[in-house]
Protein backbone atom coordinates (compact mmCIF):
# COMPACT_ATOMS: atom_id res chain seq x y z
CA UNK A 1 0.00 0.00 0.00
CA UNK A 2 1.42 3.72 -0.91
CA UNK A 3 1.36 5.83 1.56
CA UNK A 4 -0.74 9.34 1.01
CA UNK A 5 0.78 12.28 -0.14
CA UNK A 6 0.09 15.90 0.09
CA UNK A 7 1.12 18.55 -2.04
CA UNK A 8 3.22 21.77 -0.80
CA UNK A 9 0.56 23.67 -1.52
CA UNK A 10 -2.65 22.09 -0.20
CA UNK A 11 -0.25 21.59 3.23
CA UNK A 12 0.79 25.43 3.58
CA UNK A 13 -3.03 26.00 2.64
CA UNK A 14 -4.23 23.26 5.63
CA UNK A 15 -1.59 23.94 8.25
CA UNK A 16 -2.14 28.09 7.95
CA UNK A 17 1.78 27.85 7.68
CA UNK A 18 4.17 30.11 4.68
CA UNK A 19 6.77 29.17 2.06
CA UNK A 20 9.17 30.98 4.44
CA UNK A 21 8.42 28.85 7.29
CA UNK A 22 8.52 26.11 5.73
CA UNK A 23 12.01 26.76 4.27
CA UNK A 24 13.29 27.88 7.77
CA UNK A 25 12.36 24.62 9.23
CA UNK A 26 13.67 22.68 6.43
CA UNK A 27 17.10 24.75 6.75
CA UNK A 28 17.14 24.29 10.57
CA UNK A 29 16.94 20.38 9.58
CA UNK A 30 13.23 19.77 11.19
CA UNK A 31 11.66 18.43 8.41
CA UNK A 32 14.03 15.63 7.16
CA UNK A 33 15.38 16.28 3.17
CA UNK A 34 13.46 12.44 2.43
CA UNK A 35 10.22 13.84 3.10
CA UNK A 36 10.33 16.12 0.10
CA UNK A 37 9.27 14.18 -2.66
CA UNK A 38 9.27 15.36 -5.90
CA UNK A 39 6.82 14.55 -8.76
CA UNK A 40 6.34 15.89 -12.21
CA UNK A 41 2.42 16.71 -12.65
CA UNK A 42 0.52 18.67 -15.24
CA UNK A 43 1.52 21.80 -13.76
CA UNK A 44 5.32 21.10 -13.85
CA UNK A 45 7.29 19.75 -11.23
CA UNK A 46 5.96 19.95 -7.53
CA UNK A 47 7.24 18.98 -4.31
CA UNK A 48 5.07 16.23 -2.35
CA UNK A 49 5.30 14.75 1.42
CA UNK A 50 3.96 12.09 3.09
CA UNK A 51 1.00 13.37 4.80
CA UNK A 52 0.54 11.57 7.79
CA UNK A 53 4.12 12.34 9.20
CA UNK A 54 4.27 15.80 7.91
CA UNK A 55 1.46 16.88 9.52
CA UNK A 56 2.35 15.65 12.44
CA UNK A 57 5.47 17.03 12.59
CA UNK A 58 4.10 20.65 11.84
CA UNK A 59 1.92 20.46 14.42
CA UNK A 60 4.28 19.09 16.94
CA UNK A 61 6.36 22.34 15.61
CA UNK A 62 3.77 24.81 15.49
CA UNK A 63 2.89 23.85 19.33
CA UNK A 64 6.01 23.94 20.45
CA UNK A 65 7.36 27.23 18.75
CA UNK A 66 6.48 29.42 20.89
CA UNK A 67 8.17 27.57 24.38
CA UNK A 68 11.32 26.66 22.72
CA UNK A 69 13.52 28.65 20.17
CA UNK A 70 13.87 26.77 16.94
CA UNK A 71 17.37 25.53 17.80
CA UNK A 72 16.03 23.94 20.74
CA UNK A 73 13.71 22.40 18.97
CA UNK A 74 16.52 20.83 16.25
CA UNK A 75 17.56 19.25 19.43
CA UNK A 76 13.92 17.76 20.36
CA UNK A 77 13.25 15.86 17.13
CA UNK A 78 15.98 13.95 16.29
CA UNK A 79 15.95 11.36 14.07
CA UNK A 80 14.31 9.01 16.18
CA UNK A 81 11.61 11.57 15.75
CA UNK A 82 10.17 12.33 19.37
CA UNK A 83 7.31 13.48 18.48
CA UNK A 84 6.20 10.41 16.72
CA UNK A 85 3.55 8.45 18.64
CA UNK A 86 2.45 5.23 17.66
CA UNK A 87 -0.90 3.59 18.75
CA UNK A 88 -0.77 0.16 19.52
CA UNK A 89 -3.22 -1.05 17.41
CA UNK A 90 -1.15 0.66 14.68
CA UNK A 91 1.72 -1.63 16.13
CA UNK A 92 -0.13 -4.59 16.86
CA UNK A 93 0.20 -7.76 14.02
CA UNK A 94 1.24 -5.32 11.18
CA UNK A 95 4.68 -4.15 12.10
CA UNK A 96 5.40 -6.14 15.38
CA UNK A 97 4.31 -9.70 15.66
CA UNK A 98 1.56 -10.22 18.38
CA UNK A 99 3.83 -12.29 20.37
CA UNK A 100 6.73 -9.92 20.79
CA UNK A 101 3.61 -7.10 21.37
CA UNK A 102 2.88 -9.22 24.19
CA UNK A 103 5.52 -9.98 25.83
CA UNK A 104 6.98 -6.30 25.74
CA UNK A 105 5.13 -4.06 24.79
CA UNK A 106 3.56 -3.65 27.91
CA UNK A 107 5.94 -2.05 30.02
CA UNK A 108 6.55 0.65 27.66
CA UNK A 109 3.37 2.22 27.29
CA UNK A 110 1.98 5.32 27.96
CA UNK A 111 -1.43 6.00 27.38
CA UNK A 112 -1.72 3.09 24.61
CA UNK A 113 1.09 5.09 22.53
CA UNK A 114 4.46 4.02 22.14
CA UNK A 115 7.20 6.28 21.03
CA UNK A 116 8.80 5.89 18.39
CA UNK A 117 12.48 4.85 18.99
CA UNK A 118 10.55 2.24 21.72
CA UNK A 119 8.55 0.47 18.44
CA UNK A 120 12.07 0.37 17.07
CA UNK A 121 13.48 -1.83 19.20
CA UNK A 122 10.51 -4.17 19.43
CA UNK A 123 10.78 -4.22 15.69
CA UNK A 124 14.64 -5.08 15.96
CA UNK A 125 13.61 -8.11 18.57
CA UNK A 126 10.86 -9.59 16.43
CA UNK A 127 12.78 -9.41 13.28
CA UNK A 128 15.33 -11.28 15.30
CA UNK A 129 12.68 -13.39 17.08
CA UNK A 130 12.01 -14.46 13.47
CA UNK A 131 15.24 -15.32 12.19
CA UNK A 132 16.83 -17.14 15.26
CA UNK A 133 15.66 -20.93 14.54
CA UNK A 134 14.12 -21.22 17.54
CA UNK A 135 13.30 -18.04 18.29
CA UNK A 136 14.25 -16.27 21.00
CA UNK A 137 13.19 -16.59 25.02
CA UNK A 138 11.13 -14.19 26.64
CA UNK A 139 14.22 -13.30 28.85
CA UNK A 140 16.66 -12.95 25.90
CA UNK A 141 14.23 -10.92 24.24
CA UNK A 142 13.88 -8.68 27.67
CA UNK A 143 17.75 -8.26 27.65
CA UNK A 144 18.21 -7.17 23.96
CA UNK A 145 15.67 -4.80 24.56
CA UNK A 146 17.69 -3.56 27.91
CA UNK A 147 20.54 -3.52 25.26
CA UNK A 148 19.13 -1.15 22.51
CA UNK A 149 17.00 0.87 25.12
CA UNK A 150 20.58 1.84 26.70
CA UNK A 151 23.18 1.80 23.91
CA UNK A 152 21.52 3.27 20.51
CA UNK A 153 20.76 6.82 21.99
CA UNK A 154 24.27 7.21 22.68
CA UNK A 155 25.37 6.10 19.20
CA UNK A 156 24.25 9.37 17.71
CA UNK A 157 23.79 7.47 14.23
CA UNK A 158 26.80 5.96 13.91
CA UNK A 159 26.48 3.25 11.35
CA UNK A 160 26.45 -0.09 13.73
CA UNK A 161 25.45 -3.70 13.23
CA UNK A 162 23.71 -5.90 15.72
CA UNK A 163 25.37 -9.24 15.87
CA UNK A 164 23.72 -12.66 17.82
CA UNK A 165 26.63 -15.16 18.31
CA UNK A 166 26.05 -18.62 19.33
CA UNK A 167 27.34 -20.82 21.56
CA UNK A 168 26.56 -24.16 22.17
CA UNK A 169 22.80 -23.39 21.97
CA UNK A 170 23.05 -20.86 24.47
CA UNK A 171 22.53 -17.21 22.35
CA UNK A 172 24.17 -14.11 23.27
CA UNK A 173 23.41 -10.55 21.85
CA UNK A 174 26.09 -7.63 20.75
CA UNK A 175 26.13 -4.57 19.42
CA UNK A 176 28.74 -3.61 17.55
CA UNK A 177 29.75 0.26 16.68
CA UNK A 178 31.02 0.63 12.86
CA UNK A 179 32.12 -3.08 13.26
CA UNK A 180 34.47 -4.79 10.50
CA UNK A 181 34.82 -8.13 10.04
CA UNK A 182 33.70 -10.12 12.98
CA UNK A 183 35.93 -12.84 13.79
CA UNK A 184 34.61 -16.06 15.76
CA UNK A 185 36.50 -18.68 17.25
CA UNK A 186 35.21 -22.33 15.46
CA UNK A 187 32.90 -23.02 18.14
CA UNK A 188 30.97 -19.95 17.98
CA UNK A 189 28.44 -19.17 15.14
CA UNK A 190 27.48 -15.98 14.21
CA UNK A 191 23.43 -16.83 14.12
CA UNK A 192 22.37 -13.69 12.47
CA UNK A 193 23.59 -10.27 11.92
CA UNK A 194 21.39 -6.85 11.47
CA UNK A 195 22.47 -3.19 10.56
CA UNK A 196 20.79 -0.91 12.76
CA UNK A 197 20.68 1.55 9.86
CA UNK A 198 18.74 -1.20 7.54
CA UNK A 199 16.38 -1.91 9.89
CA UNK A 200 15.09 1.73 10.11
CA UNK A 201 14.67 2.00 6.91
CA UNK A 202 13.06 -1.18 6.70
CA UNK A 203 11.13 -0.03 10.02
CA UNK A 204 10.51 3.16 8.50
CA UNK A 205 9.28 1.81 5.36
CA UNK A 206 6.44 -0.55 6.56
CA UNK A 207 5.11 2.08 9.21
CA UNK A 208 5.06 4.22 6.45
CA UNK A 209 2.99 2.02 4.11
CA UNK A 210 -0.22 2.86 4.63
CA UNK A 211 -3.47 4.29 2.75
CA UNK B 1 28.81 26.28 15.85
CA UNK B 2 30.40 23.60 17.54
CA UNK B 3 34.29 24.63 17.49
CA UNK B 4 35.99 23.38 20.55
CA UNK B 5 37.78 26.84 21.79
CA UNK B 6 41.23 25.19 23.34
CA UNK B 7 44.02 27.93 23.06
CA UNK B 8 46.53 24.30 22.16
CA UNK B 9 45.71 24.28 19.15
CA UNK B 10 47.73 25.61 16.30
CA UNK B 11 47.39 28.42 13.79
CA UNK B 12 48.26 27.78 10.00
CA UNK B 13 50.25 30.76 8.26
CA UNK B 14 51.08 30.46 4.54
CA UNK B 15 52.68 33.31 3.24
CA UNK B 16 54.08 33.05 -0.39
CA UNK B 17 53.43 29.61 -1.79
CA UNK B 18 52.97 26.65 0.23
CA UNK B 19 50.79 23.49 1.65
CA UNK B 20 49.97 22.18 4.24
CA UNK B 21 47.65 19.73 5.74
CA UNK B 22 44.55 19.71 6.44
CA UNK B 23 43.24 19.45 10.01
CA UNK B 24 42.13 21.49 13.39
CA UNK B 25 43.40 24.76 13.60
CA UNK B 26 42.76 27.94 15.27
CA UNK B 27 43.31 30.63 13.02
CA UNK B 28 44.27 30.14 9.11
CA UNK B 29 45.83 32.10 6.96
CA UNK B 30 46.87 32.14 3.72
CA UNK B 31 48.79 35.32 2.12
CA UNK B 32 50.00 34.22 -1.21
CA UNK B 33 49.30 30.53 -2.88
CA UNK B 34 48.21 27.76 -0.59
CA UNK B 35 47.18 23.82 -1.43
CA UNK B 36 45.79 22.18 1.64
CA UNK B 37 45.17 18.46 2.06
CA UNK B 38 42.40 18.25 3.57
CA UNK B 39 39.30 19.09 5.08
CA UNK B 40 39.87 22.15 7.71
CA UNK B 41 38.39 22.56 11.17
CA UNK B 42 38.90 26.20 12.29
CA UNK B 43 37.98 29.58 14.09
CA UNK B 44 38.76 31.95 11.46
CA UNK B 45 39.94 31.24 7.78
CA UNK B 46 41.39 34.21 5.74
CA UNK B 47 42.41 33.46 1.85
CA UNK B 48 43.96 36.84 0.40
CA UNK B 49 45.30 35.05 -2.98
CA UNK B 50 44.97 31.55 -4.05
CA UNK B 51 44.01 28.72 -2.51
CA UNK B 52 43.09 25.50 -3.19
CA UNK B 53 41.38 22.71 -0.42
CA UNK B 54 41.18 19.13 -0.94
CA UNK B 55 38.18 18.76 1.61
CA UNK B 56 35.28 20.90 3.01
CA UNK B 57 35.63 23.65 5.65
CA UNK B 58 34.11 23.90 8.78
CA UNK B 59 34.83 27.55 10.58
CA UNK B 60 33.36 29.87 12.74
CA UNK B 61 34.21 33.08 10.32
CA UNK B 62 35.53 32.24 6.35
CA UNK B 63 36.92 35.29 4.54
CA UNK B 64 37.71 35.22 1.13
CA UNK B 65 39.96 37.59 -0.42
CA UNK B 66 40.73 36.38 -4.27
CA UNK B 67 39.82 32.53 -5.30
CA UNK B 68 39.60 29.84 -3.64
CA UNK B 69 38.62 26.20 -4.89
CA UNK B 70 37.19 23.16 -2.89
CA UNK B 71 35.87 20.21 -2.40
CA UNK B 72 33.14 19.63 -0.10
CA UNK B 73 30.99 21.47 1.93
CA UNK B 74 31.59 24.87 3.72
CA UNK B 75 29.47 24.99 7.62
CA UNK B 76 30.72 28.29 8.50
CA UNK B 77 28.54 30.70 10.44
CA UNK B 78 29.43 34.14 8.38
CA UNK B 79 30.51 34.02 5.22
CA UNK B 80 32.57 36.86 3.48
CA UNK B 81 33.71 36.09 -0.17
CA UNK B 82 35.36 38.94 -2.48
CA UNK B 83 36.68 37.00 -5.19
CA UNK B 84 35.93 33.95 -6.69
CA UNK B 85 35.02 30.87 -4.71
CA UNK B 86 34.09 27.41 -6.43
CA UNK B 87 32.98 24.47 -4.21
CA UNK B 88 31.97 21.01 -4.84
CA UNK B 89 29.72 20.88 -2.27
CA UNK B 90 26.91 22.62 -0.22
CA UNK B 91 27.05 26.10 1.77
CA UNK B 92 25.50 26.43 4.68
CA UNK B 93 25.76 29.41 7.56
CA UNK B 94 24.16 31.75 9.16
CA UNK B 95 25.39 35.00 6.66
CA UNK B 96 26.55 34.80 3.50
CA UNK B 97 27.94 37.87 1.79
CA UNK B 98 28.92 37.40 -1.88
CA UNK B 99 31.00 40.29 -3.65
CA UNK B 100 31.94 38.81 -7.30
CA UNK B 101 31.28 35.12 -8.11
CA UNK B 102 30.31 31.56 -6.44
CA UNK B 103 29.99 28.00 -7.90
CA UNK B 104 28.39 25.18 -6.09
CA UNK B 105 27.63 21.64 -7.14
CA UNK B 106 25.32 21.44 -4.05
CA UNK B 107 22.74 23.81 -2.49
CA UNK B 108 23.10 27.42 -0.35
CA UNK B 109 21.69 27.74 3.17
CA UNK B 110 21.63 30.74 5.53
CA UNK B 111 19.35 32.65 7.15
CA UNK B 112 20.72 35.79 5.20
CA UNK B 113 22.16 35.88 1.97
CA UNK B 114 23.83 38.91 0.24
CA UNK B 115 25.07 38.86 -3.18
CA UNK B 116 27.08 41.48 -5.34
CA UNK B 117 27.78 39.31 -8.81
CA UNK B 118 27.13 36.59 -10.01
CA UNK B 119 26.33 32.72 -9.22
CA UNK B 120 25.67 29.58 -10.74
CA UNK B 121 24.05 26.64 -7.63
CA UNK B 122 23.43 23.32 -9.23
CA UNK B 123 20.98 22.98 -5.76
CA UNK B 124 18.89 24.77 -3.96
CA UNK B 125 19.03 28.87 -2.28
CA UNK B 126 17.36 28.60 1.06
CA UNK B 127 17.54 31.92 3.41
CA UNK B 128 15.18 33.98 5.30
CA UNK B 129 16.03 37.29 3.40
CA UNK B 130 17.63 36.52 0.20
CA UNK B 131 19.13 40.16 -1.73
CA UNK B 132 20.38 39.25 -4.76
CA UNK B 133 21.98 42.55 -6.90
CA UNK B 134 22.80 41.31 -10.48
CA UNK B 135 26.29 41.84 -11.47
CA UNK B 136 26.25 38.77 -14.41
CA UNK B 137 24.70 36.15 -15.02
CA UNK B 138 22.92 34.04 -11.96
CA UNK B 139 21.47 31.03 -12.36
CA UNK B 140 20.36 29.01 -9.78
CA UNK B 141 17.63 25.37 -9.68
CA UNK B 142 15.16 26.49 -6.72
CA UNK B 143 14.83 29.86 -4.76
CA UNK B 144 12.89 29.51 -1.23
CA UNK B 145 12.99 31.57 1.45
CA UNK B 146 10.84 34.40 3.75
CA UNK B 147 11.76 37.85 1.53
CA UNK B 148 13.18 37.58 -1.94
CA UNK B 149 14.84 40.42 -3.39
CA UNK B 150 16.67 40.30 -6.85
CA UNK B 151 17.71 44.23 -8.40
CA UNK B 152 19.88 44.92 -11.54
CA UNK B 153 22.56 46.97 -10.02
CA UNK B 154 23.78 48.43 -12.91
CA UNK B 155 22.89 48.44 -16.58
CA UNK B 156 26.30 48.47 -18.02
CA UNK B 157 26.11 48.50 -21.50
CA UNK B 158 27.03 45.17 -22.82
CA UNK B 159 26.08 45.37 -26.56
CA UNK B 160 27.03 42.61 -28.68
CA UNK B 161 29.41 40.98 -25.88
CA UNK B 162 26.04 39.28 -24.69
CA UNK B 163 26.02 36.95 -27.26
CA UNK B 164 30.03 36.02 -26.92
CA UNK B 165 30.05 36.04 -23.31
CA UNK B 166 26.48 35.45 -21.77
CA UNK B 167 27.96 35.14 -18.53
CA UNK B 168 27.97 38.77 -17.89
CA UNK B 169 24.63 39.73 -18.55
CA UNK B 170 22.92 40.67 -15.51
CA UNK B 171 20.22 38.13 -15.49
CA UNK B 172 18.57 35.69 -12.76
CA UNK B 173 17.75 31.97 -14.25
CA UNK B 174 15.97 29.61 -11.67
CA UNK B 175 13.26 26.94 -12.16
CA UNK B 176 10.95 27.68 -9.28
CA UNK B 177 10.70 30.50 -6.84
CA UNK B 178 9.03 30.10 -3.66
CA UNK B 179 8.40 32.94 -0.61
CA UNK B 180 6.49 35.21 1.00
CA UNK B 181 8.00 38.75 -0.03
CA UNK B 182 8.94 38.12 -3.48
CA UNK B 183 10.54 41.17 -5.56
CA UNK B 184 11.76 40.22 -8.92
CA UNK B 185 13.88 42.03 -12.05
CA UNK B 186 15.39 40.74 -14.58
CA UNK B 187 14.46 36.96 -14.00
CA UNK B 188 14.03 34.58 -16.12
CA UNK B 189 11.73 31.55 -13.73
CA UNK B 190 9.23 29.01 -14.52
CA UNK B 191 6.95 29.15 -11.56
CA UNK B 192 7.17 32.06 -9.00
CA UNK B 193 5.21 31.35 -5.78
CA UNK B 194 4.06 33.72 -2.80
CA UNK B 195 2.10 36.11 -1.04
CA UNK B 196 3.29 39.21 -2.60
CA UNK B 197 4.83 38.90 -6.04
CA UNK B 198 6.15 42.31 -7.44
CA UNK B 199 7.61 41.30 -10.77
CA UNK B 200 9.79 44.23 -11.73
CA UNK B 201 11.27 45.03 -15.31
CA UNK B 202 12.54 42.58 -18.37
CA UNK B 203 11.16 39.44 -16.48
CA UNK B 204 9.65 35.88 -18.30
CA UNK B 205 7.88 33.94 -15.97
CA UNK B 206 5.61 30.95 -17.15
CA UNK B 207 3.17 30.96 -14.06
CA UNK B 208 2.81 32.80 -10.84
CA UNK B 209 0.83 31.69 -7.59
CA UNK B 210 0.06 34.69 -5.21
CA UNK B 211 -1.84 35.43 -2.03
CA UNK B 212 -2.55 38.74 -1.84
CA UNK B 213 -0.99 41.15 -4.32
CA UNK B 214 0.81 40.77 -7.77
CA UNK B 215 2.32 43.36 -9.53
CA UNK B 216 3.93 43.02 -13.17
CA UNK B 217 5.87 45.53 -14.78
CA UNK B 218 4.70 45.90 -18.33
CA UNK B 219 8.14 45.18 -19.71
CA UNK B 220 8.06 42.19 -17.97
CA UNK B 221 5.65 38.71 -19.71
CA UNK B 222 3.70 36.16 -17.34
CA UNK B 223 1.70 33.64 -18.91
CA UNK B 224 -0.18 32.31 -16.27
CA UNK B 225 -1.40 34.37 -13.53
CA UNK B 226 -3.09 32.47 -10.93
CA UNK B 227 -4.40 33.84 -6.84
CA UNK B 228 -4.70 31.57 -4.30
Amino acid sequence: MEQELISKKDLLEEMGISYGQLYRWKRKRLIPEEWFIRKSTFTGQETFFPKGLILGRISHILSMKDDLSLDELVGKLSTLQSDIRLRIEEMHGRIVSPITMDRYAEKMLTDGTLAFDQAFYLFVADWLHRVLPGGMTEEEGARLIKLLVSRIPQLEERACNLVVLQTAGKQRVILLLEGGPLHTEESTVIAASLSIDEAAEAFKAKLYAYE
Amino acid sequence: MDINKETSRGDLTINGTGRAAGGWYRYVNVDGIATINGSVKCETLRVNGISKIKGGIEADRLDVNGIMNGEGDIAANTVAIDGKVRMRGSVAGDAIRLNGWLKLSGDCEAEKVIVHGGFELDGLLNAGQIEIGLQARCRVNEIGGTSIRVKRTNKRWVGPLRYLVPMIVPKLETQMIEGDDVTLEATSAGIVRGRSVIIGPDCTIGRVEYKTELKVDPSSTVRERIQI
